[in-house]
Formats: structure tokens, sequence, C-alpha cells
């Protein structure tokens, strides 16, 4: 589950003077902020948190290391420079986001690990209709199904990537030259296009989940966020094989399947491991877990933290995939932003931005349809510039603060914001692009298909948006 | 059939017993939660939780959490909605066995739809009209304290206040200058029917926004008024055109500034918000009698209604020891004891 190898702790920022140049200014100008903030009298501790602040986002924004180190060296300047009690600093490591995000990425492990997946693409395959239109919602669906229980794009794109493979090279060379685009961004798209509207789909989401106030996590477990953006996601999926149909119309045809090869592959795997067995009954387990809360009354974080207990007590998951697969670098930098807003909400510096930008949470309020219209126009832009997870971060720092303070659920802004962050349209702003190409290599496409298709698919995620306003008016949430 | 070594069983028997054991402790445990109408930084809202939070650092058996409806800076008819209902999803998905409902709108909206509802009793605080209306009084299921301003302790700071001063004059005048708030306009009859004598009440007046409430200021002292009290002032809006209220700190300074003649607050935070001296209803009060009967629902198996509704009795006393001094006539020294005792003396200057 962690990145495959060099996806880009680099970013878009790779010659050596400009780098240089970067470093310049990440070291220059939070001094400079620093004596200006002194200079205007601002408090010793306020100005030194924006100081941190600073220096964290310019290395970000430049990617000049990989994003959980910034995050990192920040949690030890507020700690060294004492803006706040050690238990503010540090309480990401022991929030309920920091607990659900090891335990859905350990059972992630073991899915892929366990051969599951991989007998679950063989047995969807020898049951597949011949027709390019029956492998395109096999491989979108498969995406779907693990979205939910694999919580990184990069482990999902694991799972959907051969599928995709396999797919393609059954297909007769007419089918490959026709079709082969359209099935390449179906896998690509099926593994992040639903990804926000399941909490436990992708780091990002559980970030959004660790910033939302305490009694908005309670609110948003699970279901209820999966019920809040069902709307959003029907539409998208509507929207998705409209677009497609219309788009790729000329790649839908009749093809031939060589079941044989597919039979030797399931006869070779044999029957359920225990691994496999376990991995399942986890699944299972959690779901029902989750649906049966009200009755057992734990919280949904322990449902999950009992499950990864489960596995490594019984030995499903080994101390060398405990240390080497699960994503540690995001837990980290998960538990730094969590410790970084907390700080920044004890030192009361989020009241302090929310009164300053009360104009942005009025328009928020009076005006959602057009702030969605202009947080897509500035995500899609930023998000050229800046790596996803950080992009993520910045907006849901700034904008979940003031949307709490303005009467807006801070979860439809999140929302939001993960919807339009998703979207890419060159491999450098999303590592999973090329992981998933990586994975798919033997499959020809036209990019330039692709990004065009992916354009339309924005003017999708605007619609569905509008289109689940009434929806969360009606549910309360918004 | 395929055999499985002893160690794995007894491992997967010992992991399951472990988590059945915690699901049985978790069902189990009484669960307690607290419903504030207003957010959590609102400083009324805040002692309450102080004291509350004393009771729950000893409920270690017990599963608590905490709702904020956020209707302070929020009420327009919208946000009432959408906050009733996610505190009523909150509630429903938590299935307390006691719900602490703080101030009138956490009745109004929510806590009443619980009204005999099996398995949940409801202890409300900071009431401060009559709980008829939300179908208390005939509930089996409700109990809980009220909130009064204390206008006793309010009449004889002011007749200490006015210790020396000629009989023969008139006496003095009081003025209770209110936002257009609902809860304020709830407050007022209790007021108006108080018992002022040997003082004189020329009534409550309800200001439309900043711009009246500093014309009630500065025409109180030449209205004849001599003391003018004054609860709240979050809801007040900045003038006829912009309806967003200034910050509570600006009206207090402006209102201290202004002021011809003595302001005394009805809440202990309008002497944080800037105020001289204040008398309020103690939050600490309110917070510790909800948890105390939240505690003899649970331990002793009392049911709710037999739990008898009370008023509260205590208050608290806030002074700004640089504003008053000079300024304001003398008091016995006890006020400042007092102030002390509860933390609620200022000694730094604004």
């Amino acid at each position: 589950m962690r990145e495959p190898k060099k996806v880009d702790s680099e970013g878009w920022l790779k010659a050596l003077p400009l780098k240089t140049l970067a470093w310049c200014f990440a070291v220059t100008i939070p001094v400079v902020l620093y004596a200006y903030l002194s200079h205007l009298q601002v408090d010793r501790h306020d100005a030194l948190f924006a100081t941190i602040v600073c220096a964290t986002l310019l290395m970000w924004v430049f990617s000049l290391l990989a994003d959980f180190i910034p995050a990192l060296v920040a949690l030890l300047a507020m700690l060294l420079f004492g803006l706040a009690p050690e238990s503010v600093v540090l309480s990401g490591f022991s929030s309920s986001g920091f607990l659900l995000a090891l335990s859905i990425m350990g059972l992630g492990v073991v899915i892929v690990e366990s051969g599951l997946a991989r007998r679950y693409t063989l047995i969807l395959l020898r049951h597949l209709p011949a027709n390019t239109f029956s492998h395109q919602l096999s491989v979108f669906f498969t995406g779907l199904l693990f979205t939910p229980v694999v919580p990184t794009i990069n482990g999902r794109a694991s799972v959907v990537g051969p599928v995709v493979n396999h797919v393609v090279e059954d297909w007769d060379a007419q089918t490959k030259s026709s079709s082969s685009t359209m099935l390449y961004t179906t896998g690509l798209d099926s593994i992040h296009y639903l990804a926000p509207c399941f909490l436990t789909a992708a780091p990002a989401n559980l970030m959004i989940f660790a910033m939302l106030p305490a009694q908005e996590q309670q609110a948003y477990h699970f279901l209820f966020w999966t019920f809040a953006a069902s709307v959003t996601g029907l539409c998208l999926l509507l929207f998705y094989f409209l677009c497609s149909a219309a788009f790729f119309h000329k790649a839908y045809r009749r093809v031939e399947i060589p079941h044989g090869a597919i039979e030797k592959n399931l006869a070779e795997l044999g029957p359920m491991s225990a691994n496999e067995r376990i991995a399942l009954g986890s699944i299972v387990l959690l779901a029902v877990g989750v649906v049966t809360a009200p009755l057992h009354k734990i919280e949904i974080h322990f449902v999950a933290f009992i499950i990864l207990c489960l596995l490594l007590f019984m030995g499903s998951m080994q101390r060398q995939s405990f240390i080497a697969k699960i994503d540690w670098a995001f837990l980290v930098l998960l538990a730094s932003m969590i410790g970084l807003l907390s700080t920044m909400n004890y030192l009361g510096l989020d009241l302090l931005i929310s009164s300053k930008l009360t104009w942005l949470g009025s328009y928020m309020r009076q005006s959602f349809a057009l702030f969605v219209l202009a947080l897509a126009g500035v995500m899609l832009l930023v998000r050229l510039f800046i790596p996803l997870n950080q992009a993520i971060l910045i907006f849901a720092a700034a904008l979940i603060p003031i949307a709490s303070n303005a009467g807006i659920a801070p979860w439809v802004i999140g929302f939001v914001i993960l919807i339009f962050a998703e979207t890419a349209f060159f491999a450098y702003q999303s590592p999973y692009i090329f992981l998933f190409r990586e994975i798919t290599n033997k499959v020809t496409r036209e990019e330039r298909k692709v990004r065009v298709f992916h354009g339309m698919l924005v003017l999708c995620k605007l619609l569905a948006v509008y289109i689940s306003i009434p929806f969360w008016s009606k549910i309360g949430v918004l | 059939m395929k055999s499985y070594p002893l160690y794995k069983v007894l491992r997967f028997l010992f992991f399951t017993g472990l988590i059945l054991a915690a699901v049985l402790f978790n069902a189990s445990k009484p669960r307690v939660m607290i419903l504030h109408s207003y957010h959590p930084d609102y400083p009324w809202t805040r002692d309450i939780d102080v004291s509350i939070q004393r009771s729950v650092d000893r409920w270690s058996s017990y599963a608590v959490t905490w709702y904020y409806m956020d209707t302070k800076k929020h009420s327009d008819e919208k946000w009432l909605r959408r906050t009733s209902i996610g505190a009523r999803r909150a509630i429903d998905r938590f299935e307390p066995d006691v719900l602490i409902a703080v101030d009138d709108l956490a009745q109004k909206f929510v806590a009443k739809h619980y009204v005999d509802t099996d398995g949940m009793s409801i202890v409300f605080a900071g009431v401060n009209g009559q709980v008829g209306p939300y179908g208390y009084e005939q509930a089996n299921n409700v109990t809980g304290i009220y909130e009064r301003k204390p206008l006793t302790a309010v009449k004889e700071m002011i007749q200490n206040f006015e210790n020396g001063r000629d009989p023969a004059y008139a006496p003095a005048s009081v003025l209770y200058l209110m936002d257009p708030s609902p809860s304020m306009a709830r407050g007022k009859g209790f007021f108006e029917n108080f018992d002022w004598a040997p003082l004189n009440f020329a009534g409550a007046v309800v200001a439309r926004d900043f711009d009246d409430w500093k014309r009630i200021v500065g025409e109180a002292k030449s209205s004849g008024i001599n003391y003018l009290l004054i609860a709240n002032y979050r809801k007040l809006p900045r003038s006829a055109k912009d309806p967003v209220p200034p910050e509570p700190s600006e009206v207090m300074a402006w209102t201290e500034a202004n002021s011809k003649i003595p302001v005394i607050g009805l809440n202990v935070f309008n002497v944080e918000d800037g105020g001289t001296i204040a008398v309020g209803a103690s939050p600490f009060e309110q917070g510790a009698v909800a948890a105390d009967m939240t505690e003899k629902i649970l331990e002793q198996g009392v049911q709710a209604n037999e739990i008898p509704m009370v008023i509260n009795r205590q208050f608290v006393v806030a002074i700004n020891k640089t504003a008053f001094e000079g300024r304001y006539p003398k008091l016995p020294q006890i006020y400042e004891t007092y102030a002390r005792a509860t933390a609620t003396y200022i000694e730094e200057s604004r």
C-alpha cells in the first residue's frame, strides 16, 4: 500500500536552480514574516505559529520534501517553542481519525496481500458477458467495490490495474484498438472517481474527517457520510456512464473471451486460504460492526481498531507487513495536521481567522451555489501546481473553520473540496496515475482522449453537487 | 476435516472473549448526553460545562457526549431546523439514558420530542421561562433546574450603592435594557413582576439595534434613571441596515464609556466582555444540580419526575477592580471577597 517507487516527492519543481531558489524562499520568507509580525506587535505565540505554518506551506507548495516531513518538523517546532501543551500538539496521534486510518489501512493490506482481490478478479472474468460494456461495468464496479475497504487509491490501483490488463490481454486486435482507451480510463476512474463518497476510501477523506469538529465527526461516521454523499454519488455514476457512452461510443462491441486461461489461473489458486477467509471475514465483521453500532454501542473507529487487532492477533498480518505495508508517512502527516489544527484552535487563531473572514462565511451561506463554482475553479487551478493532499489540507484548514462559524456544515465544504481536488488531467497531479500507468503499461491508450473525458467529468461533478443541494437541505446537512 | 492447532483456537477464543466482554460492558454502561443550546465558547455554556465536567470526571463508567446547537451565533429559521435535525439525529444514534438539555432552545426544538420516551430521562437546565409549553409538567421522565436572574441580589446590591443617600430624594430608578432576542423577551415578565420596592423599576426596554441601544444609554440619566441593568447584547444588530451584531466587547466598551449612570450586568460574562460589575445566576450551580440529578437517576434508579424541579439559588458576583474603583459607589467588602473566591474579580486594567 506504500507508494510504489519515485511517485513524486520531487513534484513539478525538479530543476536544481529552481529548487535552490525555492529553498531560499522557504528559508527567508518565514523569517521576514516573523520580523514583520513582531514589528506589528502581534502576540509572540501567534507570530511563531504563523511563521511555522508559512514555512510548512512553502515546503509543500514547492514540493521540497516528502509531504509528511514539513508537517512533522512543524510539530517539533511547536513543541520546542511551547506554543501549546504536548497533549494539544500531539493530539493527532490519539485522535479517532488516526485510529480509524491506521485500522482501515491494516485491513486494506490484508485484503490485497491475502490474494482475495486476485481471486475475485478471476471469478469476475469467468462470469463476464462477452462485450466491452460488461467489461467496462465490471472494471468500474471492481474499483467501486474495493473503494470503502481499501483506503488508498494506490492500493486500489494494484487491484484494478491487473483486471484491466487481463481483460485487454484477452481482446482481439480490433477491440484493443477501438476500446482499450475506454477501459483504461474506466479503470483509472474506478479507483478515485467515487472516493469522496466513502469515508474510508482515501487518506484525504480521513484527513477531512479528522478536521471536522467533534460533533460532526460523531455524525459523519461511515454510514451517514455515505448517506449524505449518496445523491452526489448516484448522479456521478449516472453521468459517468452517459458521458462514457457519448464519448467512447465506438468502443462498445462484442468480444470473444478465452475461458481456458482463467480456469487455469483459478485452479492454480486452489481453495481459499485461511488469510483470504480472515480478510473476507474482516470485511463482513466491519460491515456488521458498522450496521449494529446502535446495539453494541462501540464507536466505529474502535470497531475498525478491533479488526486490526484481530488481524494482528490471529497472525493474518505479520510484523513485516505491519511495518512495511502500512503508509506510516501518511499517518504521521495526518496526526501532524490534526496537531497543527488543534494548536491553532488552542491559540484562538481559528476564531481570529473566522472573524476576519466573516464576509466569506456570509458568502458561503447566501450564495452557496456560486461559492461551489468559485471553489471548483480555484481548486482546479491550484491543483495544477499543488499536490493532492497538500491542496486538500490547505483548503480544508482555511475553509472548514469559516464554514463552521458561518453555520454551514463543515462536512459539505470538505466533501466539495474532495470532489474537485480529486480531478487530475496530468500524471504529475496525482501519484496514483503514475502507478496505474505503470501497472497497465501494456494497455494502449490515447492520453489526449483521457484528458478530454476528464474535462467532461468536471462538469458532471459540478452538476452532481448542485443536484445534491436540495437533498442536503432536506436531510439537515445544509 | 482440517484441524486447527489448539493454540490458534485458544488465541481466537481469548480475543473473542475480550471483545464480547467489551461489547457487553459498552452496551450496558449508562449513557449521558449533554445538549447545549449555544456554542462551547459562549461563557455561560463554558461555565456550565466546567461544573458538569467535575461530575463527568467521576463518571468513569458512563459514556458521556456533548452536542452544541450553536443557536447564539446563528438563529435564523434554516439554522434552527438544521441544528435541531442534527441534535435529534445525534440523540437517536447515541440513545442516552439521560439527556441533559441546557437553555430554552434545546428544550423547544429537541428535548420536548423525547417526553415520556421509554428508557430516556430528561434533565433540563438554564430554562428562563416555564416548562409547560414543552410538556414537562405532566411528563414522567423530566426534572431539572430553572434559571432565574438573581434579582433579589441585584436589588440588595443597588441598595448597598444607595446606602447613605438622602431618603428625602425619590427612590433610585432602575431600567432593564435588552437586545431583541427571544430569550430576553421570555424573561421580561419575571422582571416586571418582581418586587423592586423600595426601588423604582422604570421598565424593560428592547433596543432594536446598536444605534438604538446607544440612544437609550445616552438618554437614560436625563430620563431620571439611576441604574441600568443589562444581560445580553449578542443578538443586537449593528444598525437598521446592518444585521451583523457588533462584538460583545465593542458593545460593553461603548456602554461603559458613555453611560452616565452605573451599569450592572446580569450575567457574569458581562464583566469578561468589558463591563464593570455583574451579578448573575451561577452557571456552576446549573451544571452541578443537573449532574447531581443525573447521578440520582442513574445510580439510585429514581424516576426523573420523582425528583422535584428546582429554581436556582446561587449567584456569582464579578467585578473589574480598575473600572469599579472611583467610578462606582462603594460596596461592602464582602462583595470583593466573594468575587475573589469565585475567581471573578478582575484586577488588570482594560
